[in-house]
């Protein structure tokens, strides 16, 4: 009976991961931002209905009351873990909440299978109380400007850490890259992954030339050296590929791109020569069944799963994954193929490809060199280590020891993945951030040429007030955090850095009311006429919460005066939006004060707005 | 910040507290070569040429194409090998799967049953071999590790196919252990107890005889001597290991490498007429004793036998040794070795059981010396009593191979077909024209040379006899020939080999001769 349970619900699984996979993409498609959250909600279902699912099977079968609390926990966890993110991060990636969160429960669910007390217990705890740690990360990330200062200090202490296992490290599976600080074992390339992106990110973040890229290879090549030594292949190898593709990607140049291949090509051939380590792994690669029992165990064992897992797999708990050695880290994927089946992994395989163009698309989004190459060199990182992990296990490349990203057991892994999703969820709302900053500086532009063609004495003072730059200006627009803790204070003052005029500009929207729709995210939209050409599909998306401040700030304002109708537009995509937002523009006042320049009384602006409605704000229809 | 005109296309709409690249030295000297200054190369692209979102996108494309090429890996993994590399004898998966299943039977096409698992009332399994050591190599035995068809099979005789409905009823009521598939093989047990019993009759102690059916490339038997009753196997196993000498695990017809002796003239004569389309032209004077050629010392069989002149028909159904040797010299190296290459030899064949690469060891810059001897199949060439049989179906089945098999179909415990093996070419290996004369030269072998005995039968044989030189041994026997019930047709093809048993058409001619015997006998 139970066997019939766990092959059947073995095909609802395959199901739901489909169509999950399938969303994975589906939210790069331009769409409406109510249909995106739907896709988001309906994502969140089928992970907790998978979770719900597989947990019930594995009770069914074990009758073990540890099974039944582990769920709850996990469940009311995750289930806590969205929220959080959702109202603490109302601007953050909800697909890559929920991706994280998918992962997680694959691997929980195949932990508890293989091991429920050896593994999935302590990876549950480490993991739980790190995804907690790590909330602090995106806000972290977002505030801390000096990150990209330390350059050195991610060099040197990333390779001080990295080489401390020569002095209190510990051999695992023939790879010494373990420390054991007491009770605790770590495995410092992973956490070094990071601080080694840091490093490259901020050398050549900056302007890069000749000297500091030779600099930087040196210091990565000392990183991968180390690694050989340590017999950590995977690690060398994902290093490696991680500096050429972001030097290339920081210098334009191809030069970087193939030298490095070609440095890499000689140096993988030396360690072939010089060490047996590499030799072994080459020839149990090369043909596992020629030594079965001993050298190619693992190996044969992990196609023999994979083989009679096949395309449905044999439902959960009905195979016999333990038999391969260290299934539960790095050959986790062999015991997912023979349970799961094979057209779960390989939405498996389509989900990481998911999130890997996601944070590829972040990296691109961000307009700052420096979080721009921290993004890339995530999203290469996180990519090939999912590469060489799942290659390794079905032999399409030799195995290098690699762990599966959220899914293999492994603290350190675990962490370091946790991590780095709140660092790209940082970059995300830094990305974010500065989008929201041009809308507002466009607005800010168009009003402030009107204004100076009606007035010039004043724009004039306002001008000179600003530097002539147009970028502080956005720091009055009513959503950003920076924008509505300046407003709780004076209506919509300007950021304090810039507050060198007492000139105001107000910009402001109105929430639609739509009940279908009435989520807690909206849209703002504003644009002129020519960035409707040039910046079509740049928006930008507020929480709910912070729309109302806004709003009530500016109603309780002295200084609201005319509107100008507003218009919507087409959603961009993944922001995760939920809720359509109608936007308004209300008449932007400027204020004389004692020291500032001069102003444009109420009248003024009133004419100002009328003809700026015909000008340059669009309506709806016309676009 | 320093006041600067908003309208000023250089002024950058980001706020620049964070240096820029920009004024790299390679924006000045746009006109000069790269040639005069290489180092431009490794300077950066300044900011607006850098393009780094372009790069990115780039740079995605070899990860995807890297994934494509992963998942296709899996795919083909899972539909081509994985069948194969699940039925190992070191899965123990397999192993464990066969406490929940009852072994299927292996069955002959004629529904012979040649294993089959008995359960006693304590639940207690016995695999039982009813046809004893007749079937022993091709069917294997499946305790000490496995072997043959249990061993290749293992996965479709531990995998039960069931109905849901039954799946459900033993789920839910308990009940027997669930049957594995059985394995219908394409052996034919008229054919195969016949080539055993006449191998035994003849009193051969080592050998193997291989039938199949050219035109499909059925293999009908395959005996391999010396046999074991695979039920004694388990209590006799440590006397067979130890007994070194006498092989008797080994399976003769697929792992058995034999000089080919005179059989290898057929390829010899095949690429003498592709180079002299008319061979009428070719005569030779067989006389007393030896000859050099090449500078090797030749003979006829027995160092005595001579032909006189003959022509090129003659040389076959004859076997003239120096013939073929002063014919081979003159063959153009380089096609020789291509045609061999075409005929299998150092290549692994596709088979239900594993099959020993054929050797060839001539290359094109092999010397002419080595030639004489390997055209008379003496030399280093190796090949497979089954590798000898596919030759000859190529001949009998006009110039194409078909690819051989044993399993005819996969059955359920209830007697449905899971799956059926269709037939399929391997190689189109010679033109019709070709065949028809190579037809015609293992016509003449039978009509006037070497294989006369067989020339009286109601039904036509064709064939090429062999006699196999072992040092200071018997020379081993072959024969490898087929027949048909007139000409142009071909229903059987047969290899017979007995080790150290003599001339081929004193031993192995007259033992295919009762295989054919027995197959018109109906």
């Amino acid at each position: 009976m139970i066997k019939l349970i766990a092959e059947w619900s073995n095909y609802i699984f395959i199901f739901m991961c489909v169509i999950y996979a399938i969303s994975c993409f589906t939210v790069f498609l331009p769409s409406s931002p109510s249909r995106q959250a739907g896709r988001m909600n309906r994502q969140e279902f089928f992970m907790f209905l998978f979770h719900f699912i597989c947990y019930g099977v594995l009770f069914a079968v074990t009758k073990d009351h540890m099974v039944l609390i582990l769920y709850v926990i996990q469940a009311v966890f995750f289930k806590v873990l969205i929220f959080i993110y959702q109202h603490v991060y109302p601007d953050c990636s909800r697909i890559m909440v929920n991706h994280m969160c998918f992962l997680m429960m694959i691997g929980f669910v195949m932990l508890s299978r293989i091991g429920l007390k050896e593994y999935a217990i302590k990876q549950f705890a480490i993991a739980g109380v790190f995804s907690l740690i790590v909330l602090v990360v995106p806000f972290f990330v977002e505030k801390a400007i000096w990150l990209r200062r330390l350059r050195w200090a991610y060099g040197i202490l990333g390779l001080a850490f990295l080489m401390s296992v020569k002095v209190i490290g510990r051999t695992v599976n023939g790879s010494t890259n373990w420390i054991a600080l007491g009770p605790i074992t770590l495995q410092p390339m992973e956490f070094v992954k990071i601080s080694y992106i840091f490093f490259i990110a901020s050398m050549l973040g900056r302007r890069p030339n000749f000297k500091r890229i030779m600099l930087t290879s040196l210091f990565c090549a000392a990183h991968v050296m180390v690694l050989i030594l340590e017999n950590d292949l995977g690690g060398a190898l994902l290093y490696f590929v991680v500096f050429i593709l972001m030097c290339y990607v920081a210098t334009g140049r191809l030069v970087y791109l193939f030298g490095g291949a070609g440095a890499g090509v000689v140096a993988g051939w030396l360690a072939y020569m010089a060490r047996p380590h590499v030799r072994t792994r080459f020839a149990v690669w090369s043909d596992p069944f020629a030594d079965p029992v001993g050298k190619g165990y693992q190996m044969t064992q992990s196609l023999f799963a994979i083989g009679s897992g096949g395309w449905l797999g044999r439902g959960l708990t009905q195979g016999s994954p333990y038999l391969i050695p260290v299934v539960a880290s790095d050959f986790i994927f062999a015991a997912i193929v023979e349970e799961l089946g094979a057209v779960f992994a390989i939405c498996l395989i389509l989900i990481y490809i998911g999130i890997f163009i996601h944070f590829l698309r972040i990296a691109m989004d961000v307009e700052d060199r420096f979080y721009k190459l921290i993004g890339y060199g995530f999203s290469i990182s996180f990519i090939f280590q999912v590469f060489l992990s799942v290659g390794g296990v079905i032999k399409f490349i030799p195995s290098t020891g690699v762990t599966l990203p959220l899914v293999s057991y492994g603290g350190s892994s675990v962490i370091s993945t946790l991590a780095i999703f709140g660092i790209m969820q940082g970059v995300f709302m830094i990305a974010y951030k500065e989008d929201q900053e041009e809308e507002y500086r466009e607005a800010g532009a168009a009003w402030f040429d009107e204004t100076r063609v009606r007035d010039g004495g004043y724009m004039d003072g306002f001008r000179d007030g600003y530097g002539g730059e147009m970028t502080g200006v956005h720091y009055y627009g009513a959503g950003s955090k920076a924008g509505s803790k300046a407003g709780s204070e004076s209506g919509f003052g300007p950021d304090k850095k810039t507050m060198k005029s007492e000139n105001r500009l107000y910009i402001n929207r109105e929430r639609a009311v739509r009940k279908e729709e009435g989520r807690t995210q909206g849209r703002l939209y504003i644009s002129r006429e020519e960035a409707g050409k040039k910046k079509a599909g740049r928006s930008a998306v507020h929480s709910d919460k912070t729309i109302r401040r806004s709003e009530e700030s500016l109603y309780n304002s002295p200084d609201k005066t005319g509107r100008i109708p507003g218009y919507e537009r087409v959603s961009r995509g993944d922001r995760g939006g939920q809720g359509k937002l109608k936007i308004s523009v209300f008449g932007a006042g400027a204020k004389t004060r004692a020291g500032g320049s001069p102003g444009a009384d109420d009248k003024g602006v009133k004419d100002l707005e009328e003809k700026r409605a015909g000008k340059y704000w669009k309506s709806p229809d016309d676009f | 910040m320093t006041s600067r005109n908003p309208g000023d296309p250089a002024d950058s709409p980001r706020r620049s507290d964070y240096p820029e690249a920009g004024q790299g030295k390679d924006t000045k000297d746009k006109s000069s070569s790269v040639f005069l200054r290489p180092w431009l190369l490794f300077t950066p692209r300044s900011d607006r040429k850098m393009r780094s979102n372009h790069n990115m996108l780039i740079t995605m494309i070899p990860v995807m194409l890297l994934f494509g090429v992963l998942i296709a890996y899996l795919v083909q993994f899972l539909l081509f090998k994985a069948e194969k590399t699940v039925a190992s004898p070191y899965n123990r998966r397999m192993a464990e799967a066969g406490k929940d299943v009852i072994r299927g039977d292996i069955l002959t096409r004629d529904g012979v049953v040649l294993a089959h698992t008995d359960v006693d009332k304590e639940n207690n399994e016995y695999r039982t071999y009813p046809e004893g050591s007749k079937y022993f190599h091709v069917v294997g035995y499946a305790s000490r590790g496995m072997s043959g068809l249990e061993l290749s099979q293992n996965f479709e005789l531990l995998t039960p196919h069931q109905a849901l409905s039954e799946k459900i009823e033993k789920e839910v009521f308990g009940g027997d252990k669930s049957r594995g598939n059985s394995v219908v093989t394409t052996l034919d047990s008229r054919i195969q107890k016949q080539a055993w019993k006449s191998m035994k009759d003849w009193g051969i102690k080592k050998g193997a005889v291989v039938a199949l059916e050219p035109s499909t490339g059925r293999v009908l038997a395959m005996v391999s001597l010396p046999d074991y009753d695979p039920e004694d196997i388990d209590a006799d196993w440590d006397q067979i290991i130890a007994d070194e000498g006498s092989s008797v695990l080994l399976n003769r017809t697929v792992s058995g490498l034999y000089p080919p002796g005179s059989t290898y003239k057929t390829l010899v004569a095949l690429e003498y007429l592709r180079e002299h389309p008319d061979p009428g032209d070719f005569s030779y004077d067989c006389k007393d004793g030896s000859e050099v050629i090449a500078s090797v010392k030749m003979s006829c069989y027995d160092g005595q036998e001579t032909h006189g002149r003959i022509g090129f028909e003659e040389a076959y159904a004859e076997s003239c040794n120096k013939a073929f040797a002063s014919m081979a010299v003159d063959l153009n190296l380089s096609e020789f070795v291509k045609l061999n290459e075409e005929f299998l030899f150092n290549e692994s064949i596709d088979f239900d059981l594993p099959v020993k690469k054929s050797r060839f060891k001539l290359t094109r810059q092999s010397s002419k010396s080595q030639i004489p001897q390997t055209a008379i199949g003496q030399g280093e060439t190796e090949i497979t009593p089954l590798h000898n049989a596919l030759i000859m179906s190529a001949v009998a089945n006009d110039g194409v191979l078909m690819k051989p098999y044993l399993i005819e179909k996969v059955v359920d415990s209830q007697g449905n077909t899971v799956k059926t093996t269709k037939p399929r070419e391997y190689d189109t290996l010679m033109t019709g024209a070709e065949a028809r004369k190579m037809q015609e030269l293992t016509r003449a072998v039978v009509e006037s040379g070497t294989a006369s005995k067989l020339k009286d039968a109601d039904y036509r044989a064709c064939g090429k006899t062999g006699t196999a030189d072992v040092k200071d041994k018997t020379p081993h026997s072959w024969f490898v020939g087929y027949a048909g019930r007139s000409e142009g047709e071909s229903d059987i093809v047969v290899c017979v080999i007995a080790e150290n048993s003599g001339s081929g058409s004193r031993v192995a001619v007259p033992i295919a001769g009762e295989i054919f015997d027995e197959y018109y006998s109906e």
